[in-house]
């Protein structure tokens, strides 16, 4: 495990493309709650603080069984190890530039889900490498799925929920 | 061709080559495209029957010419899979699919939703999970080319399919 973490934290493009995805994601989620540009903008930074959230969870939750690795990398190799594998986000994020921009659908917020789910299953099995039992992984990427499906569904939920209520404000 | 390969397509990598396995997994990706685009013309009302047999097509011949560049992307980056695996564990992803559409299918005459987007997409979408798998085996584990592959693979499904249904 330590030589496949080596490969993944020497590769930058990876981080860069997660990052990418991540900015991406967060502003298509922002644009299909509000089309006001400081709302956008500060939803979109509440969105990139639950994907960073989302993703040092991930990678808490699938190190559990895994004493070794937490002992080989530490905790910022975990998340270094995390970030990497999150990189798997980047298809998503060109499909949801494509269907908004293109086809004219606001499915970002889908497309994110779908995007958290298979990262989280390939990044299980990055740590799968490591001898995790297949079950007990199996498992565990669905509970982290589940807790950052969660976190990322409660934003939009909030922040659609105070939109609204500023919209009636205003109309009143 | 065994039921957990819609589950696990990337079983049928590792597994000996079938020829029932192949011609099956045309059967998964077709039913489940044509179920989807059945779903587009239910939503938008344009004729079902050629709706219907654009998605057999799209779910056959066009997933397999999907499946070729895919092949020759990760045979670039240093695969031994060969083109009828590949073809196969790549249909069999849609599997995903499948099932979405079916449960969108019911959704649709049950409850009188327009599910081409919520279900039919997302089960498009959902399929690249299961195609992950495939497309990390094929790269020997590479990620940053099963990355490229991935958006390839999913983009050219949704422009394909906004091109048969007119909506770009």
């Amino acid at each position: 495990m330590e030589q496949a973490y080596k490969k993944y934290r020497s590769n930058p493009l990876a981080i860069v493309l997660f990052i990418f995805a991540a900015i991406t994601l967060s502003i298509l989620s922002a644009r299909s709650i509000s089309s006001k540009i400081p709302v956008i903008i500060s939803i979109s930074f509440v969105y990139l603080i639950i994907m960073a959230v989302g993703v040092c969870i991930t990678a808490f939750i699938l190190a559990i069984p895994n004493n070794e690795l937490r002992k080989q990398v530490g905790m910022g190799g975990l998340l270094s190890l995390a970030f990497n594998g999150f990189a798997v986000f980047f298809p998503f994020a060109v499909i949801a530039i494509v269907s908004d921009l293109m086809l004219g659908w606001g499915a970002a917020q889908a497309i994110t889900i779908a995007g958290i789910f298979t990262s989280v299953s390939m990044l299980s099995s990055d740590f799968m490498k490591a001898k995790v039992s297949r079950a007990g992984s199996i498992l565990l990427s669905m509970l982290a799925s589940f807790i950052f499906i969660i976190l990322y569904s409660s934003c939009g939920i909030i922040a659609g929920v105070i939109n609204v209520i500023s919209n009636l404000k205003l109309n009143q | 061709m065994k039921l957990r390969y819609i589950f696990h397509p990337a079983e049928i990598l590792t597994a000996p080559f079938s020829v029932a396995a192949l011609l099956s997994s045309f059967i998964v990706s077709g039913l489940a495209f044509a179920l989807f685009f059945l779903q587009t013309s239910l939503d938008s009302g344009t004729d079902h029957v050629s709706t219907l047999l654009k998605g057999i097509l799209f779910g056959t011949i066009g997933i397999s010419i999907i499946s070729i560049f895919i092949w020759l992307f990760a045979k670039i980056s240093g695969s031994t899979v060969s083109i009828p695996a590949a073809i196969s564990a790549i249909n069999c992803s849609y599997g995903t699919t499948l099932i979405f559409v079916l449960v969108g299918l019911v959704l649709h005459f049950l409850l009188r939703w327009s599910t081409s987007v919520s279900c039919g997409i997302t089960g498009v979408l959902a399929a690249l999970g299961p195609m992950s798998g495939v497309i990390m085996i094929m790269t020997k584990y590479k990620k940053m080319p099963a990355i490229f592959i991935m958006t390839f693979a999913g983009l050219s499904v949704i422009l394909f399919w906004g091109l048969l249904n007119n909506l770009i």
